[in-house]
């Protein structure tokens, strides 16, 4: 077995006085799915945002495919990463963001190609042949020359995976994708997701409040709580037979809820 | 003295107003943009020099700004002609208050905008020319449209460091004719034609760059 894409050794997180991981160990294998549940401000997407480089560590260091993803070696020594390293880092990586942040000023066409084209230098007519082909993947051929705002919450998160995996990243991060969306809209956007794994392997890290789209599509769930693994392994033992009384309860006030 | 001749007096002077608002303007702009990213992304020693640049042209008269630059500097050796130093005393002044207009609207662009542009991996150059930028610019619009306006209005000082322009041909005019009412309102029609041709310039401007933006702007 190849070594984890993912590694987190020690790693330690704070947002000031809060301590959000203190030794925090995880690893993910390569093409593995992972979700991670657990109720709010347990640091799930703070994991999330610090493999896509948008928070920085205060201890510990990450390995991402093998190399460490906020240090590099300089003079024998590992010193934190400049942002040369972080832009060669950040090619391993894509993320979908609850919010969808797509930009407001291109049409979605340009929205998919603008990253492609400029950061890679695929030429125009490649970027373009491939943003159509992930359009029709999301359902949404038709929407090419139309702006965000145009579109419904749904499509646009449709858009919003299109734009990350123009970039074909190795490693897909969905930061709560259907939390911003109104309940009729979430099927819509999952099913993409469940076609997509369908079709290629990805190695992929959800965090997600939907449970049963976690348990039908996971290799593995991890129940965060106050910045640490709680429980994780296969997602049917986790829904049916979790060993941990925070885990219990967490799952009953979902099912409660639902 | 006649209608006609008083408006074609005027209108000698109205040209040199637009002189110095055409040459003013594209001044203030450019020290607005530097002096407002200097603002934002600059080490801290430029940063102070753009604050203490912001902070002097805000917060003192423009009026004085103008003595100093036609009066005072010729006792230091600087010595330049009254329309130079009216476009440079307009275009630093002007440019002060749009520092703060740049810097406010590249702010207002939502936070998710940066992440998603890093989660691309765009440079910081392309993340704030091709991203952020064509955002802020729209909230910017508005408030240097204000500015263009405060800055026809401003103009009428340089009449007091000697240049002919509209103010300076209605006082000369009213002195000798005394026909201070027809003076002042062909004066101030002036003021207002150009002030309203900014105007529209400036919607045309804000209704190009908004493109997808949408009215409620750039929420997505």
């Amino acid at each position: 077995m190849s070594a984890p894409i993912i590694e987190f050794h020690n790693v330690k997180k704070c947002f000031g006085d809060t301590v959000i991981f203190s030794d925090f160990n995880f690893k993910v294998e390569e093409n593995e799915i992972v979700s991670i549940i657990g109720p709010s401000g347990s640091g799930k997407s703070t994991l999330l945002r610090i493999l896509m480089t948008l928070e920085g560590i205060d201890g510990g260091y990450i390995n991402v495919a093998g190399e460490s993803l906020w240090h590099m070696l300089w003079q024998g020594q590992y010193v934190p990463a400049n942002s040369k390293h972080l832009h060669k880092m950040r090619n391993h990586l894509g993320m979908v963001f609850q919010h969808f942040n797509l930009f407001p000023h291109m049409t979605v066409k340009r929205n998919i190609t603008e990253a492609p084209m400029r950061v890679k230098g695929v030429s125009r007519q490649e970027a373009e042949a491939f943003a159509e082909k992930l359009l029709a993947l999301v359902g949404l051929a038709d929407k090419a020359d139309s702006y965000p705002n145009d579109l419904s919450g749904g499509q646009k998160q449709r858009v919003g995976i299109a734009r990350a995996l123009a970039m074909k990243p190795s490693i897909l991060l969905l930061d709560e994708i259907t939390s911003a969306l109104d309940p009729e809209l979430v099927d819509e956007v999952l099913d993409v997701i469940r076609n997509l794994v369908k079709e290629e392997s990805f190695t992929m890290l959800l965090v997600t409040h939907e449970m049963y789209f976690a348990r039908e599509i996971s290799d593995r769930v991890c129940f965060f709580d106050q910045g640490a693994i709680v429980e994780e392994g296969d997602p049917e033992v986790i829904f049916t037979q979790p060993k941990e009384e925070r885990t219990k309860a967490f799952l009953n006030a979902y099912i409660g809820q639902s | 003295m006649e209608f006609g001749e008083i408006v074609s007096v005027l209108l000698q002077g109205a040209i040199v107003t637009i002189q110095i608002v055409a040459m003013a303007l594209p001044l203030a702009v450019v020290m607005a943009f530097g002096f407002g990213l200097i603002r934002l992304y600059a080490p801290s020693p430029f940063k102070q020099i753009a604050i203490i640049y912001i902070e002097f042209f805000r917060g003192t008269s423009a009026l004085i700004q103008l003595y100093w630059i036609y009066f005072v500097l010729p006792f230091f050796g600087i010595t330049i002609d009254a329309m130079t130093a009216a476009v440079v005393a307009l275009g630093l002044n002007i440019g002060s208050y749009g520092t703060e207009v740049v810097r406010g609207a590249i702010q207002s662009v939502p936070k998710g905008q940066y992440e998603a542009s890093i989660a691309l991996n765009f440079t910081a150059s392309q993340r704030l020319w091709r991203i952020i930028m064509p955002q802020a610019l729209v909230n910017m619009i508005p408030p240097f449209g204000n500015l263009a306006i405060e800055l026809v209005k401003a103009t009428s000082l340089v009449s007091l460091i000697t240049i002919g322009d509209l103010t300076f041909k209605a006082k000369s005019l009213a002195d000798t004719t005394l026909q201070v009412g027809e003076i002042f309102g062909v004066v101030l029609v002036f003021y207002f034609v150009i002030a309203q041709c900014l105007v529209f310039f400036i919607r045309r401007l804000e209704k190009h760059l908004s493109k997808g933006l949408g009215r409620g702007g750039i929420a997505s």
